[in-house]
């Protein structure tokens, strides 16, 4: 660990090295595009919630610095292209530290034809016209939704194959078998690799797009669907839909010992095989002056029914007093998994995000808001990105987690989180 | 900073409104506004072929520093081009993907591809949906206004009306093309209200010894009329008709894109 920590901080200095002034990054006919952050995040942990019981389960200093470098290269001869982007990250805090390097995309593409692109080798799948969660996509990872961070979440990528096709008339079709690991929280922490495969159909119109996509993931089927349009030169309107024959949330599970006096919880998988339906409907307008506003609905199938959740609360009530008993580590653990869950398992939500992004070259603000329709949780946020010179940035932001009391967002074991940082473009 | 997307796609159509060596009209004889709308398209397209080419926009404003972009651009057809920032860094990768009607926006920092509406496009002055046409001849009905003498130039004079269902991104704009050879002297686009947006001068054209000696219009400069001193200056190189694979421009192309 410490070696890779010490590289990282290698790569940021090499990185910080490069001359402001130079035009381009270019190795020997590679292409890279780079950037190198250092930031630092305020979240004092809360230690008042059902999950986190006089801070007992989570504990982590309020203060975490951030140092972080991101390489992209990209390499082409002929119909081939070969690209990677990988990421390098330190967290510094007061009683510790650790290091990681993901590798979110290594690939090498070739164009076969005119209109078919083979590619494989490892990487990141994402579509959907919808911003804060795309139901459409059978591999989506609603985390890198959220790029409102200084020091957005991170993965590695999968391991993949796909077969792209562009046809006349708008229309093409992609062809994917990937070796997939579902991130949805509300699944628990317990995701294995499966081996995927999806056909995805699509058609663009004149002014809008539709997609269809079919996949199998281990052994569960799933269809889903996308539309977007351009209304005029203002609006913007979408929606996306699926449907799965399973649902895989973690659910609490009790399990009373012999003698039926004492208790414990524990997580089961919801394994039914049923099918559970995901949609989003939402729309963008863009002002005269350029503020950009998105507004969506999103609704979770497989999220936690109102009584379902109070249910969990009702189950983290139970196991905070045997902490202190001979079940203590599977109540500890059982509240340890809970919060891990915490994030966006409801199943209604609206969005709303308000922008004013001229998408090069100038400031970028933005804030958004998230409200639980079932339990009035309510999340808020903002970033404000400040380019200097011609390749650096300084970035603020923060996110509150509030709402109802008895809320998800109320759960989360933290209040806010405020963060500055410095970006480098190189 | 603001207008720069619009630059861009002005730049776009007026590059792709202006450029090639015409052949001349026989004397003595007002030629058809639709024959002369096609010789000026002559100048800035290159009949129909796929092509790229580097835009650097100068963009000058009244106490500000210059700014300047350096762009990459591909033109698959009238209405599906590529248009990829080079510089500043801090911009480099950022695409723009136009089809129809239809735009995307990625940014590396962003985590996919978005939709983004027409009016986005805009940024300020005017509208980037004329990136989408490589020439007037496809989108507008041009009437034949007059023969006027600019700076000592004599030029014929087009109105151009957006074509009923087309992709146009004005409702109407004025032409003054050159009488002795037909290259894009100057133009002025109005909106549906009739306010004039913006006013072009195409200032400069340049033989292109790789493309046979093709006169290609290289320079632009333009001017919005509501903001005096505000001058944004388009110049125009490396271009290279060139075989671009269809597969490039679509949304799953633009995280791949090299």
């Amino acid at each position: 660990m410490k070696s890779t920590r010490h590289g990282a901080i290698a790569l940021m200095l090499t990185a910080a090295s490069f001359s402001p002034s130079a035009p381009a990054f270019d190795l020997g006919g590679v292409g890279v595009r780079g950037q190198a952050e250092a930031a630092w995040q305020y979240a004092p942990p809360r230690d008042d919630t059902p999950f986190n019981p006089d801070g007992r389960i989570l504990d982590f200093p309020a203060h975490t610095g951030i140092l972080g470098l991101r390489l992209s290269p990209i390499y082409g001869s002929g119909p081939f292209t070969l690209r990677g982007d990988f990421w390098g990250q330190e967290r510094i805090r007061s009683t510790d530290g650790d290091a990681d390097f993901y590798t979110q995309a290594a690939a090498l593409d070739w164009n076969v034809s005119d209109n078919v692109v083979l590619s494989g080798g490892v990487d990141i799948f994402k579509w959907g016209p919808g911003y804060i969660w795309n139901p459409s996509n059978p591999f989506q990872d609603q985390e890198l939704n959220f790029e409102d961070r200084v020091f957005s979440y991170k993965r590695n990528g999968e391991v993949y194959a796909s077969l792209d096709w562009t046809g006349e008339d708008g229309w093409g079709a992609s062809a994917y078998t990937l070796n997939h690991k579902s991130r949805e929280k509300v699944y628990g922490p317990d995701n294995r690799y499966e081996w995927a495969y999806a056909l995805r159909l699509r058609k663009q119109f004149t002014s809008s797009d539709a997609a269809l996509t079919y996949a199998r993931i281990g052994d569960m089927n799933f269809v889903g669907g996308s539309y977007s349009a351009a209304i005029g030169d203002k609006l913007e309107l979408h929606g996306e839909f699926s449907v799965r024959d399973r649902r895989r949330t973690a659910l609490p599970r009790r399990i009373d010992l012999p003698g039926g006096t004492e208790s414990f919880y524990v997580f089961d998988r919801d394994d039914r095989r049923e099918w559970r339906p995901q949609f989003l409907l939402g729309g963008q307008y863009t002002t005269e002056s350029l503020v950009n506003v998105i507004v969506e609905y999103l609704y979770n199938g497989e999220g936690y029914s109102e009584g379902e959740f109070d249910r969990l609360e009702d189950a983290a009530g139970s196991s905070t007093p045997l902490l202190d008993s001979p079940l203590g580590p599977a109540a500890g653990g059982f509240l340890g998994t809970a919060n891990t869950l915490l994030g966006r398992m409801q199943r209604h939500y609206l969005f709303a995000r308000i922008s004013d992004s001229h998408l090069i070259g100038d400031l970028d603000a933005r804030a958004f808001l998230r409200y639980g329709i079932e339990d009035q949780g309510v999340l808020v946020g903002g970033l404000l990105r400040y380019p200097i010179l011609d390749r650096a940035a300084i970035l603020m932001g923060g996110q509150y987690y509030g709402g109802a009391s008895g809320s998800e967002t109320q759960d989360i074991p933290f209040g806010f989180v405020v963060y500055s940082g410095f970006a480098l473009y190189l | 900073m603001k207008s720069v997307l619009f630059f861009v796609t002005g730049a776009l159509l007026l590059a792709l409104s202006a450029s090639v060596a015409a052949e001349d009209m026989p004397t003595g004889e007002t030629p058809s506004a639709v024959e002369l709308l096609r010789k000026a398209d002559e100048y800035r397209n290159f009949k129909g072929k796929s092509f790229a080419f580097e835009l650097k926009l100068r963009s000058i404003e009244p106490d500000e520093a210059e700014k300047t972009f350096l762009l990459k651009a591909e033109i698959l057809n009238a209405h599906t081009s590529l248009i990829i920032y080079a510089d500043p860094v801090s911009e480099r990768g950022k695409a723009l993907l136009m089809d129809q009607s239809n735009l995307w926006f990625h940014s590396p920092l962003s985590s996919k591809p978005i939709r983004i509406t027409p009016q986005q496009r805009l940024l300020g002055e005017a509208s980037n949906g004329d990136v989408a046409s490589t020439d007037f001849s496809g989108d507008y009905d041009p009437t034949y206004l007059k023969q006027e003498t600019v700076d000592g130039i004599p030029c014929h004079v087009l109105e151009l009306k957006a074509k009923p269902d087309s992709l146009a991104t004005y409702d109407k704009l004025h032409l003054w093309i050159q009488e002795k050879n037909f290259m894009p002297y100057q133009a002025e686009f109005f909106a549906a209200t009739g306010k004039l947006l913006k006013t072009a001068r195409y200032t400069r054209y340049e033989k292109l010894p790789d493309l046979g000696g093709k006169e290609q219009l290289v320079t632009i400069e333009i001017q919005n009329p509501l903001s005096a001193g505000k001058k944004t200056i388009m110049e125009y190189s490396q271009f290279k008709v060139t075989e671009l694979p269809v597969s490039r421009f679509t949304v799953s192309a633009l995280s791949r894109l090299r």
